[in-house]
């Protein structure tokens, strides 16, 4: 399941500000892993995107990942 | 002029392979000239390599057309064993190809979905990591499948539109993307005898043919 981790660590360290401060945390389920992001609070906006599409878009390719492994995964954008 | 480079192998495909590998491009990214063909002799007497010469086409890409590329590659590396991307730039353009991939149906998703969220991220951080090139649009395919669905879209509207005009009512179509509803448009203005009409529903829009040119 790394892989998702590292997945969603290098997209979201390529869009914010401060890359230092991207933290990715997996809370590994069964079937289902959720993926608590944390970034910068300056950050944030970069993450969501305008209309939330930024997050739709990481969301997708999160799925994708996880489908390839026969899993599911979640992206939680903790505040 | 782009990079050249000569290369020696017992046959023209593998110089060519060699050389593309040396250089770190794909095979569609260079002109390969043959200076000598390659020859078998006879009982290995007179036997000679095969000599090529490699061009890099288009080496002048733009700082954005590299990260974004280079951005492509990071993701996919965490998605699927194998791959490669191609890259073409024009004045107002990156085109990014990716092959050799046995997970089309992954990168290319539900309606293209996964392709369009690709080609909005790796336009999100090509953007922010260069000046250079700024302007230009990222535009990701996989193996020609957007050139694939835009025959398969003017298919589907030809085939709808005669129905159409046959049984005299009108049909609706799936919600369709903007990009897919401006293939649609092209397709339908070659259409006579049928009009359209656009409906909205919440974000996504659908195209209905309708029997008489009641609108375009």
């Amino acid at each position: 399941m790394d892989r998702l981790k590292e997945l969603v660590t290098f997209i979201a360290q390529s869009l914010v500000d401060s890359p230092d401060k991207v933290e990715v945390r997996e809370v590994a389920g069964e079937q289902t892993a959720v993926l608590e992001l944390k970034v910068a609070q300056e950050d944030l906006g970069k993450i969501i995107g305008k209309q939330g599409r930024t997050a739709k878009a990481i969301r997708t390719i999160l799925g994708a990942a996880a489908a390839k492994m026969r899993k599911r995964a979640v992206l939680e954008i903790l505040e | 002029m782009g990079i050249i480079l000569e290369k020696e192998a017992k046959t023209v495909s593998e110089a060519t392979i060699s050389a593309c590998e040396e250089l770190g491009v794909s095979r569609s990214e260079v002109d390969v000239e043959i200076l000598q063909e390659s020859s078998r002799g006879v009982f290995g007497i007179g036997s000679r390599n095969a000599k090529v010469r490699v061009t890099v086409k288009n080496e002048k890409l733009s700082e954005k057309g590299l990260e974004s590329k280079k951005a492509l590659e990071s993701i996919l590396e965490h998605l699927v064993p194998t791959y490669s991307v191609g890259i073409r730039e024009t004045n107002d353009r990156i085109r990014l190809d990716i092959k050799d991939t046995n997970d089309k149906g992954l990168l290319i998703g539900k309606r293209g979905e996964m392709i369009k969220s690709l080609e909005y991220i790796v336009g999100k951080i090509s953007a922010r990591a260069c000046e250079d090139g700024r302007e230009k649009r990222i535009n990701i395919d996989i193996d020609g499948y957007k050139g694939r669905r835009e025959d398969k879209i003017s298919r589907l509207i030809k085939d709808t539109a005669r129905k159409v005009r046959k049984i005299k009512k009108p049909i609706s179509l799936d919600p369709m993307s903007a990009s897919e509803r401006r293939m649609a448009y092209i397709a339908l203005k070659r259409e006579g005898g049928v009009g359209y009409e656009t409906k909205e529903e919440q974000d996504k829009k659908r195209i209905i043919i309708t029997p008489h040119q009641s609108r375009g």
